[in-house]
């Protein structure tokens, strides 16, 4: 078969959400935020910003938290640009901080915290 | 009735001898069938968006594929799992980017929703474990931000820094 020279780019916006809904929501962001105009315009669309899972699950059911590079860049770039749309986010207790306080999240209405140790837990909410 | 036989035409004009039951894998066919009444095997379907090299692999995908059971409905909840391909569809998309493409362009405009997702599956694992710069060389996409639209980023960036 000849090869075509049809590219990723050129698939329209339907067929580039099915796929990139077959990827976590941070995955997408952080490959596609400030990529180029047409992406970064469909990955700031509120099914890959309105809930953030920022932890890893591993393959033994504990959570880690994010690899550093991802975290700094979501600190750093992205969540300032989607703070608006965020309405959930689980976060990994040692990185609560960082995304806290790195932008406003006028809209978050729940926040899971993860490997929270039970003295932390009992400063912040008692 | 089995082995009962349509004529798909491609955009370039080829025709295609397939089972009926073989074609209502796609959606878009079948409600043609229904709703035209076209199930003589004279009538000929054409389908103007798909060329003659991908309606013969969309064919050969479906012919595999004629005993499955019906795919599952979307669920936005579902579990976002790449990794669960045949082996045989992993043989089948071993094929270049642009023929990728084309199939799932194909996918779409006939409605097989099984080739669908296995082609978006495929691409999906294509992104994973990429960092930004290896996903623009892998599918070469251009940054087209202007100088002043990539200031204004990088200004709004170090105000979140700062603050």
């Amino acid at each position: 078969m000849e090869g075509s020279l049809l590219a990723l780019i050129d698939l329209p916006d339907e067929v580039l959400l099915l796929i990139l809904k077959n990827l976590d929501n941070i995955e997408v962001l952080y490959l596609f935020i400030d990529l180029n105009k047409r992406f970064n315009k469909l990955v700031h669309d509120s099914i890959f910003t309105n809930h953030l899972t920022m932890i890893r699950c591993s393959s033994n059911g504990s959570f880690d938290r994010l690899d550093e590079q991802i975290h700094d860049r979501f600190c750093s770039q992205i969540l300032s640009s989607i703070h608006h749309n965020i309405k959930w986010l689980d976060v990994e207790c040692s990185f609560m901080e960082d995304v806290l306080l790195c932008t406003s999240y006028p809209n978050l209405s729940g926040l899971d915290l993860y490997n929270i140790a039970k003295n932390i837990a009992l400063r912040i909410f008692t | 009735m089995a082995g009962h036989k349509i004529k798909l035409q491609s955009s370039d004009g080829d025709t295609f001898d397939v089972e009926v039951e073989i074609a209502k894998q796609s959606a878009t066919i079948k409600t043609m069938l229904e709703d035209l009444g076209m199930d003589e095997e004279e009538d000929v379907i054409p389908l103007p968006n798909v060329n003659s090299a991908i309606l013969k692999k969309v064919i050969q995908w479906a012919t595999h594929h004629k005993d499955d059971p019906p795919p599952p409905e979307d669920d936005e909840n579902r579990e976002k799992n790449t990794n669960d391909i045949s082996s045989w569809d992993q043989d089948f998309l071993k094929v270049d980017q642009g023929t990728l493409f084309e199939l799932i362009l194909a996918a779409n405009y006939l409605d097989i929703k099984g080739l669908l997702d296995v082609t978006c599956k495929t691409v999906a694992n294509m992104i994973k474990g990429k960092t930004p710069e290896e996903i623009r060389r892998t599918f070469n996409i251009k940054n087209d931000f202007t100088p002043q639209e990539e200031e204004q980023i990088k200004k709004e960036n170090e105000w979140c820094e700062e603050k």
